[in-house]
């Protein structure tokens, strides 16, 4: 019988991404070809544009609200059928610390507990690697069993995060997965990763220490997948995944294929120029935004500079050994069509 | 923390031996558990041992367990040449455990 | 404050058996564990699981001297017979009679011994291995013996053939279970530090900071934490100085046929051609076994994986003339073993060693990597043998012991025992030993069978004599 499901934070990169593959279904697994929902609910924030959601299916219905209150999340759940939730709603750079616990931990809270009043059958919720922190050297990958160790306010709000919604989940006996996704990218993605493609293109990309360090990526087809997959799975114990593209890339690499791409397959002109940096500046940068954040600061550019030196790396195989997870788009691919995508928005790279 | 990151920096070295496996991340585990089962005496003398080879065995202002898997097999080669009784003890630990643990396969173990 | 007739310290064969039969016989007994409540089936035998949940230290200690020697005790609900290969022998002639000229034990005639040694082997269905379950890694061993026209035998084991699993008879199996049923009081993970005895009634104190009280204790924590327990307690007298380990050196051969098999067990075989000096049998040879005892060969990191099949592992044990020492650290649990191999000790060892490869390549074996910590020590053939394992350096020696016992030795000679000849502190009313710590001397085989006979006999004699 034909379900709802409830998209959190469905205006945003990832969100508008999950919602097309959840009303029309995912080509890249037989097991998720069809659409079980025969509507989607999404939550976005008040007075947002809400055209490309409406432009998906006629299954998508918008529901106005914000996390962060309890009161605006009565309508989204105002109904007796049988849903799925998927909370995909966050916030990486915040205007001040507060709000990385008020969003990411408490409103997550909220949305659950909202939900479990409700005939919830499954929740996946979105967490991210920063619970975990860096791995200590450059071929270690994180696992699920890795112990917490996280990565400042981001990583503290999130480990909350998943700490809370499983005691929730326990509490009400609901089935919960949470879906750990390092740095993701593709289509529909947001002003800072145009950015990072013209500093590519400009020669302007920092690398800090040799570029040696590997980072999980997570192209959005292939993260989908794994959200999609992990709804499937209805045991009672909460679980988690890793989810991510097959292999870690190393930051040598992730530039070098973004400027091969811009300049063979979209025929820009690249500077094949980098702005190395010592590996010294990386932890100078990750002491800079220590002491940022201590003082209860947030400063967007001193906190990604802090990460450029770091690995950040996971293993799926879990996914793949216990939901069948299988990332169908690499590196190149995935960044030719987030590239294409910019083109086609008409924004400037 | 540190220590463990320490000891798995040398399991994920010595691992690829073995198996040509990505994640040791259970094997160090293993390792670990069983550097915390020691005697207090054999385990003081290993966290030292640790520390200092970790320094001792920097490239550049990089320690030893931030160091990449080309450059940490080196250092651990060049340690093995070195020949002295306690590295040699320390090196015997972690290559035996390493290997005893890869082979067990590839579940964790549960505890408690 | 509640005061138990009777406390016995461990859960191994010592404190099982003694436990059993003070609880069987209506009295007030506590039995004390440091390890945790777990049964045969809860780890998988000779597994990465079990080290970490069952042994002592994880099985990962060693002794102070040259060699150092890994030693493994168990550290769990049943002790050591919970994690051993179950190999039953009885003591022999001689080395009773040894106990009881030099150490005057008293009451060790055959006939009152025997009457131990039968119930145990009817009670733990001693028995020999089918023939068909033989594992060929076994029958390599003996067919080179028949080459070589050496003693060999199969080794009875306390294993119920008949039952589909759990077959070996261990503690938690028997005993203990049994235990159960009368309803005996056991705590787990508590790690008694200190005995006191205070107005006739003694209290066990433990690391963990409880107490409990009874009018008699019986230690029964194995070979190096009974005197350890002991001397914390200020009880030193022949005490902790003369632990007694089996030292054993290992081969692992390679044949042309394939002789191992997954979840094969600890062979049966022993060679007794040389005993009791030096006996030579089969050691457990699944593939993380097979990896560890190659892992100091760095050329051959994927032979094992490779070859396992064809390989398997074999052991040459002797019975040393040196003894260990128990030295504690005050303030904390782990004492230090200090044990010094005599230099006889080593000729015996590496002439073990050379006798095992002999057998070896008499059985058809193709390569030998001896437990030496070199490369240059793999034999390809059997006359490498003379040439390459007559000198070796005492440090590249690796060799482990599985069995240690004797560190509080029963008997009357004031000069060398720790207690009477059943068990009983000197000088300390309501103290006894009851395990492997009592076994005079090296016996040069599996102690348990030995230690079992003498648990039961003191522990009857205790409720003969006191407890009725």
């Amino acid at each position: 019988m034909a379900r709802i499901a409830v998209v959190t934070g469905a205006n945003g990169w990832l969100g508008k991404t999950l919602t097309g593959f959840l009303a029309e279904g995912h080509p890249h697994h037989p097991g998720l070809a069809a659409s079980p929902y025969d509507e989607i609910r999404c939550l976005v924030m008040q007075n947002e544009d809400t055209a490309f959601l409406q432009g998906i299916s006629g299954k998508v219905r918008i529901f106005p609200g914000d996390i962060t209150s309890r009161a605006s999340l009565s309508d989204i759940f105002a109904t007796d059928r049988e849903f799925d939730l998927y909370h995909t709603a966050g916030i990486v750079h915040p205007r001040n610390l507060r709000q990385f616990y008020e969003v990411n931990h408490a409103g997550a809270v909220n949305v659950l507990s909202k939900a479990c009043d409700k005939n919830i059958r499954k929740a996946v919720f979105v967490s991210s690697n920063s619970p975990l922190g860096c791995n200590p050297f450059p071929d270690h990958l994180f696992d699920e069993d890795s112990p917490y160790h996280p990565y400042m306010n981001y990583g503290k709000s999130k480990m909350k995060m998943e700490l809370s919604v499983r005691e929730v989940a326990a509490r009400n006996q609901v089935s919960l997965t949470l879906i750990r996704c390092p740095w993701f990218y593709g289509p529909n993605q947001p002003a800072r990763q145009t950015v990072f493609f013209s500093m590519i293109k400009d020669g302007k990309m920092p690398v800090v220490g040799d570029g040696s360090n590997m980072r999980s990526m997570s192209y959005l087809d292939n993260l989908c997948q794994g959200i999609m997959l992990a709804s499937q799975k209805t045991e009672p114990a909460p679980d988690v995944y890793w989810i991510a593209d097959e292999n870690p890339y190393s930051m040598n690499d992730i530039v070098a294929t973004v400027e091969s791409l811009l300049e063979q397959d979209f025929g820009y002109a690249v500077q094949h120029r980098r702005l190395r940096l010592p590996w010294l500046a990386g932890e100078v940068a990750t002491l800079c935004d220590w002491s940022i954040q201590k003082l209860g600061f947030y400063h967007q550019k001193m906190h990604v500079l802090s990460e450029m030196n770091k690995t950040i790396a996971c293993s799926i195989d879990k996914a793949s050994r216990e939901l069948g997870y299988r990332p169908q788009i690499e590196l190149r691919e995935g960044m030719k069509r987030s590239i294409q995508w910019c083109l086609d928005n008409n924004l400037e790279i | 923390m540190h220590i463990y990151h320490i000891f798995s920096a040398f399991t994920y070295a010595l691992g690829r031996q073995y198996s040509d496996k990505k994640n040791f991340n259970a094997d160090a585990d293993f390792v670990y558990r069983q550097y915390r089962n020691l005697p207090w005496y054999f385990r003081v003398v290993f966290a030292c041992l640790a520390l200092f080879l970790d320094l001792a065995l920097m490239k550049g202002l990089v320690p030893f367990h931030r160091l990449q898997l080309r450059d940490r097999l080196h250092k651990v080669e060049r340690l093995k040449r070195l020949n002295l009784g306690v590295t040699n003890d320390f090196l015997t630990f972690f290559n035996g455990l390493t290997a005893f643990s890869v082979y067990s396969g590839p579940s964790r173990e549960t505890t408690g | 404050m509640r005061v138990f007739q009777d406390i016995v310290v461990g859960s191994g064969p010592g404190g099982a058996i003694t436990s059993h039969f003070l609880k069987k016989a209506g009295r007030d007994v506590l039995l004390i564990e440091a390890g945790s409540r777990l049964f045969q089936q809860d780890t998988v035998a000779f597994s990465k699981d079990e080290m970490l949940r069952k042994y002592w230290n994880g099985g990962v200690t060693v002794t102070l001297g040259t060699p150092r020697i890994p030693f493994i005790l168990g550290k769990c609900f049943g002790g050591g017979s919970e994690i051993n290969a179950g190999i039953y022998h009885r003591a022999s002639p001689q080395v009773l009679e040894e106990w009881a000229r030099r150490f005057q034990l008293r009451d060790i005639d055959a006939a009152s011994l025997n009457e131990h040694y039968e119930y145990f082997e009817k009670e733990l269905t001693v028995s020999s291995m089918p023939d068909s379950l033989i594992p060929k890694a076994s029958k390599v061993l003996a067919e080179g013996a028949r080459k070589l026209n050496w003693k060999c035998f199969e080794v009875p084991r306390w294993f119920d053939y008949d039952k589909a699993e759990n077959q070996k008879q261990t503690m938690s199996e028997t005993f203990l279970s049994r235990n159960i049923e009368l309803d005996l009081e056991m705590v787990f993970e508590k790690t008694v530090r200190k005995l006191k005895q205070e107005n006739g009634i003694w209290r066990v104190l433990t690391f963990e900071g409880d107490s409990y009280h009874a009018e008699n204790i019986f230690v029964c924590a194995g070979a190096v934490q009974t005197p350890s327990i002991l001397m914390r307690s200020g009880i030193g007298r022949n005490v902790g100085k003369s632990l007694q380990l089996h030292p054993t050196i290992k081969a692992t051969a390679l044949f042309d046929d394939e002789i191992n098999t997954e979840g094969m067990g600890v062979p049966v075989h022993q060679v007794r051609e040389f005993s009791p000096a030096i006996s030579l049998g089969c050691s457990i040879s699944s593939l993380p076994y097979l990896s560890l005892a190659l892992s100091e060969f760095k050329n051959y990191p994927t032979f094992a994986r490779e070859n396992w099949k064809r390989m398997s592992t074999y052991y040459a044990m002797i019975r040393p003339e040196s003894c260990a020492r128990i030295i504690n650290i005050p303030f904390t649990r782990d004492p230090v073993i200090r044990y010094d191999l005599s230099d006889r000790d080593i000729a015996n060892l590496l002439f073990g060693l050379k006798k095992l490869c002999q057998l070896l390549f008499a059985a058809g074996a193709r390569k030998v990597f001896p437990s030496l910590l070199d490369e240059k020590f793999i034999l390809d053939s059997e006359d490498q043998i003379e040439s390459k394992l007559t000198r070796v350096d005492r440090k590249l020696i690796q060799l482990m012991s599985i069995h240690l016992f004797g560190s509080c030795p029963m008997g009357e000679n004031p000069a060398l025992c720790a207690t009477d000849s059943y068990g009983r502190i000197n000088d300390r009313e309501g103290l006894y030993v009851n395990d492997a710590s009592l076994l005079c001397t090296s016996l040069g085989l599996n102690p348990q069978g030995t230690l079992m006979c003498f648990a039961r006999r003191n522990v009857l004699h205790f409720l003969e004599t006191r407890g009725g």
